[in-house]
């Protein structure tokens, strides 16, 4: 028993639900194991990357990529200071999360990959196709996040150990990956489901999980406000479903995480009134926000879209709704360059007021 | 210089003055005012022993060994040489055959024309060499040099002499309140040490917190051995170093006392850790030595003894509150050093002017004080400052000095960050806005803390008065944060070199929110700090639960991760579990809505347990541990509402899972009982028809396995069709494989219709060893 979310992924090629072109791509993948190629995996979030990157695995070496196992590993750093990493590894990959390691990921990539990428797989008679896995599969999460030195440390690996090794690379977005990486990869989107395929995916829980449904109509509005992250959908319908008595009815609210519903209310605000006044409180509300472990670029983001789309007609006009964009495009940009997230954030805010108040 | 005895302490005995002093027969005979030697000592900034006696003049004393030095000056001894020719003739007046009065004037004429003498010198000497810093010549030299802070100075003299019992066997004399408590003595030190065996000293600097300590030790009799911040004070070094000072024997007579100056850098946790590990390692051998006097065992056990701390380690510092001294501080005995007052300060600046012929008018003298702000370094610097600017001559001219050329001499004296964002926003009427903008820019310069003045602008500007279209002008600053923000970056990528353009925008600030309007002060809250706070605490909570999951549960760490879990899965999993469970009527539906809840509280690796209310102290409330809900809640109202509505819920589900687990456990004591039972009767039967049918034997077998595995995981139900598919086993198996039977493990399984059949037998005492032995080999 677990949340719907992990209880209903897909364990096999044979049972992704969504995308079925992509699905096919895979299958092909995975009929000759021998020629996998290095894989570059990107698309939004909740779009089932990584799902679809333990099928293939599952695939190709069989369902002992489900047999994980966390080893704590150490690392000396250049400075002789001792690392100590998490990995969760089977016995036909080894997974690295970035995030984790902070700076010294290029440390981390270049002896953990050397060091498997140097060891020869030697058990060949247990997995169904003999010499499927003479290499070693490894799945770079967030790949994204990878420094320009561990991408650069990748590079030649990646070549000179091919035989021994197979990079699985997970992003959201592939703008921060260097060139010479995308190159030695094959480039795999993964699509957010689109509406109808979410539909018919939460259908198949609801009958599954006997939640008793009004009509269709709420699956298909949790659909829409899910925004094809079948995650969130189905996060969605299962806190909606335990709440509601396992009655799903079309009056049903549905429920967002807090922090959105916090950044939607601070726009209808900036929207309503926009005085000094307003402009503290929103500053009190983006402290609450980043103090939440909320990134300054995510709020960002969620709080354009929300002026953008603004609840109340004839506020934001076409020339007005061009010019937050373009603030937002600009203070998106500070946000990377600088440190200081609330002057950013605020100043954001103040623009925006000041572009709204004008008459353009 | 040979080691003086030490002298007694002005609070320890009566008269201070007269117990260092020789007897006046010798006073008198000795020619003790020897200004040869008085040349010798000014030149090389040494006063020997200076008091003030109780009439309030400076006596000087020398030691006697100087008296060989008598004859090289003869000339200017006349005075002092007709005391002694005449000392008989007061007899009557005095005990000592000196007229105490005429010794006096002796004494004040002598120091006349001592001052002439150093006058002529100084300006001789000037010229030869070049000049030794004041501050140095001015340290203290012993108790009464001392400024201000009477009572801490015997406070540190008190806590030292508490050492004399350990150090020099020498036994204190009784306090009077210690007679009162005498009934305590378990918790006296056997010792008699003090109870806290590091004195930390702290205070601002300039005023002498190291030249107290110096002076005072060594007036307990101690020699010093300072630590300071210009020795190597990493690891093992220190370590060497402080063991061997405070352990070891040294050749001079003079038990060692460890001054550790500076100890509040960054850089010292080692030196630090250092200090704890000794006072660790001395509260054992303490204890140990407590035991054993108490047990009435002899000891001698000299290595243990070795742990014992006998010498005094006194620490100085500015910070007390530098995250460093964080765990050194319960050991110590903390003494804070205030500033000396201004009437004490002013006292020795004076005697420095005229010791160094000096001409400074008191005003002046005054104004120093006021712009050190009690640093008496600092005033004693500027103070050389001043004589060597003013001239050959040491004549100060008072003009020279008004107090607008006293600024630019002074230290820069900075305001602190938030006094100047104050000022910031205040717009003063009566002076010329060019004028006050240079003046602030002067002072963001000076106080250089850009970053702190910042913030605080940032955080004041909204709540302080000025004019102003909508929103315009926090939308223009914005601007100007992103710059500063720019420019403060450089301190990580550029060395800081674009910083200095930082002082432009709380100018800016200035330009835009300076108002006439702000008069009162506003108090800056750093939000940013607090912020950076919570939000650590609330990745730590992510990360503990991100870390429970892998390890609990393996399986689900590939598609954990920490963003997902932040933006997504923790907000919804809250939802969830604040689910009102009371107003659900159908119970089947209850049921099954509990069941889901505690599913996903035991896959996240959830638990429920009491928690202290944050709004009140003694309540407990039931909560989740890791606490989500910090994590995941942000709206105030929705965070009441849930917590008030939780508590019921989370009754409710303890109240379950205790039940489950209940259950759980009972079922596996039956089912365990069952076992036992079955595994019993198969004995039995075994016995019974030892030579009976194999196949019997194999069907038993095969039974009590797979009950065994079914009580290892009693979740799985036991299912009969498997238990129909163990059809028979094949009449195969014959005598000759039963004689192995009790050594060797059979494990057969078959399957399907085709009925086939798997043994495995090894051979072999243990796994090493243990090998494969195939059916044929059997059969052969």
């Amino acid at each position: 028993m677990s949340l719907w979310v992990d209880k209903y992924r897909p364990k096999s090629l044979k049972t992704l639900s969504h995308s079925s072109d992509l699905t096919e791509l895979l299958t092909s993948l995975s009929e000759h194991p021998r020629d996998l190629p290095h894989l570059l995996l990107y698309g939004p979030n909740g779009s089932g990357k990584k799902t679809r990157c333990m099928a293939l695995l599952e695939s190709i070496f069989g369902p002992g990529v489900y047999r994980l196992k966390i080893d704590i590993r150490q690392f000396v750093t250049a400075s002789n200071r001792k690392l100590e990493l998490n990995v969760v590894s089977s016995p036909y990959h080894i997974e690295i999360t970035p995030s984790d390691m902070g700076n010294n990921d290029r440390i981390v990539i270049q002896e953990l990959l050397k060091e498997i990428a140097q060891m020869e797989q030697v058990d060949f008679e247990n997995s169904k196709e003999g010499l499927a896995h003479r290499y070693k599969c490894v799945i770079i999460n967030e790949a994204n996040s990878l420094s320009r030195d561990a991408q650069a440390a990748l590079r030649r690996t990646m070549e000179k150990y091919s035989k021994n090794i197979r990079l699985i690379m997970l992003c959201d977005s592939m703008s921060s990956i260097i060139a010479p990486i995308k190159s030695r990869c094959l480039l795999i989107r993964c699509p957010a489901p689109a509406n109808d395929e979410l539909v018919s995916i939460l259908s198949r829980i609801v009958t599954e999980e006997n939640v008793q449904l009004e009509s269709g109509v709420i699956l298909n509005n949790i659909a829409k406000e899910a925004n094809g992250n079948l995650r969130v959908a189905t996060l969605m319908l299962e806190s909606m479903a335990l709440s509601n008595e396992m009655q799903l009815k079309t009056s049903t609210t549905i429920i967002k995480p807090d922090w959105i519903v916090v950044v939607t209310s601070m726009a209808n605000k900036i929207q309503r009134e926009r005085t000094v006044g307003c402009l503290v409180e929103c500053r009190a509300v983006l402290y609450d926000l980043l103090s939440h472990c909320i990134p300054a670029k995510t709020i960002l983001q969620e709080l354009t879209f929300a002026l953008v789309n603004s609840p109340i007609p004839g506020i934001i006009t076409q020339n007005k709704m061009i010019k937050i964009i373009d603030l937002a495009s600009t203070f998106d940009e500070r946000l990377s360059l600088g440190n200081k997230a609330i002057f950013h954030l605020e100043g954001f805010i103040a623009k925006c007021m000041v572009a709204i108040d004008s008459d353009i | 210089m040979d080691t003086q005895h030490p002298l007694p302490t002005p609070s320890a005995t009566g008269s201070p003055a007269f117990q260092g002093l020789p007897s006046l027969e010798t006073l008198g005979e000795s020619s003790l005012f020897d200004f040869g030697k008085q040349k010798e000592d000014t030149s090389s900034g040494e006063i020997i022993n200076q008091f003030i006696s109780s009439s309030g003049q400076t006596v000087q004393l020398q030691k006697k060994k100087m008296r060989n030095a008598n004859e090289t000056a003869s000339g200017e001894f006349s005075v002092a040489g007709a005391y002694s020719s005449n000392g008989q003739e007061w007899k009557g007046d005095d005990s000592y055959g000196i007229n105490i009065n005429n010794l006096l004037d002796a004494i004040s004429a002598k120091s006349n024309n001592d001052e002439e003498r150093a006058n002529v010198l100084s300006s001789t000497n000037s010229k030869k060499r070049p000049q030794k810093l004041w501050v140095e010549k001015w340290r203290p030299k012993s108790f009464i040099d001392l400024v201000g802070n009477e009572k801490t100075n015997r406070r540190i003299l008190g806590w030292l002499r508490q050492w004399s019992y350990a150090v020099f066997k020498e036994q204190l004399p009784e306090l009077p309140q210690k007679t009162h408590n005498n009934e305590v003595t378990v918790d006296m030190d056997p010792l008699q040490r003090p109870n806290k065996k590091i004195l930390l000293i702290h205070g601002p600097p300039g005023i002498g917190k190291t030249s107290v300590a110096h002076v005072v030790t060594k007036q307990a009799g101690f020699s010093v051995a300072e630590i300071n911040a210009s020795d190597e004070r990493a690891g093992q070094f220190v370590k060497d170093k402080v063991h061997n000072t405070l352990f070891n024997h040294t050749f001079s007579d003079s038990p060692v006392c460890l001054i550790a100056d500076e100890i509040d850098g960054s850089v010292e946790s080692g030196f630090i850790r250092v200090l704890i590990d000794i006072i660790n390692k001395d509260n054992k051998a303490t204890n140990r030595l407590r035991y054993l006097a108490n047990t009435q065992t002899k000891s001698k056990d000299k290595k243990r003894r070795k742990n014992l701390l006998v010498r005094p380690i006194i620490a100085i510092c500015n910070n007390l509150y530098a995250p460093a001294l964080e765990k050194l501080k319960q050991h110590c005995e903390i003494i804070s050093f205030k500033r000396p007052s201004d009437n004490a300060l002013q006292e020795r600046l004076e005697h420095i002017c005229s010791k160094e012929r000096l001409d400074v008018p008191i005003k002046t003298i005054n104004d120093l004080i006021d712009l050190a702000q009690g640093d008496v370094r600092n005033c004693i610097n500027n103070l050389q400052f001043m004589a060597t600017n003013s001239g050959s001559l040491n004549q100060i001219s008072p003009e020279k000095n008004d107090s607008s050329s006293w600024d630019t001499n002074g230290k820069d004296i900075s305001i602190s960050w938030f006094k100047l964002v104050n000022q910031i926003f205040r717009k003063d009427p009566h002076r010329s806005p060019k004028d006050q903008f240079s003046d602030l820019l002067r002072q963001v310069e000076m106080n250089g803390n850009y970053d702190r003045i910042l913030y605080g602008c940032f955080t004041l500007f909204p709540s302080v008065k000025y004019s102003d279209i909508g929103v315009m002008k926090p939308a223009e600053i914005s601007d100007w944060l992103y710059f500063h923000d720019l420019m403060f970056k450089s301190l990580f990528e550029h060395n800081g070199e674009l910083l200095r353009y930082s002082s432009s925008v709380p100018l800016m600030f200035f330009q835009k929110f300076g108002d006439i309007a702000n008069k009162t002060d506003l108090r800056v809250k750093n939000m940013d700090f607090e912020q950076r706070e919570v939000t650590r605490a609330n990745l730590d909570i992510v990360n503990s639960i991100c870390q429970a999951i892998k390890t609990e549960s393996p399986g689900m760490a590939a598609f954990i991760h920490r963003t997902s879990l932040i933006f997504e899965v923790l907000p919804y999993v809250d939802y969830m579990i604040s689910t009102d469970l009371t107003k659900i009527k159908n119970v089947k539906v209850k049921n099954i809505i509990i069941e889901n809840l505690l599913g996903i509280l035991k896959n996240m690796q959830l638990t429920l347990a009491n928690m202290n209310d944050d709004s009140s102290e003694f309540r407990t409330v039931l909560g989740v541990t890791p606490p989500i809900h910090k994590v995941a809640l942000l709206d105030q109202k929705r965070m009441k509402e849930a917590m008030n509505k939780r508590t019921g819920n989370f009754q409710l589900l303890l109240a379950k899972s205790e039940e489950k687990r209940v259950k759980k456990r009972h079922l596996d004591q039956v089912l365990r009982e069952k076992s036992i039972q079955e595994d019993a009767r198969n004995k039995r039967a075994k016995v019974s028809n030892n030579a009976g049918n194999t196949i019997d034997f194999f069907k038993s077998q095969y039974a009590s396995m797979k009950k065994n595995s079914n009580n290892e995981d009693d979740s799985r139900p036991v299912s009969n069709s498997t238990k129909g598919k163990l059809s028979f086993i094949s009449a195969n198996s014959n005598a000759k494989e039963e004689g192995d039977d009790d050594k060797a493990g059979h494990k057969n399984r078959s399957s399907g219709e085709n009925s086939r059949m798997w043994i495995k037998y090894k051979a072999g005492f243990s796994n090493a060893v243990r090998k494969n032995v195939t059916w044929n080999s059997l059969w052969q």
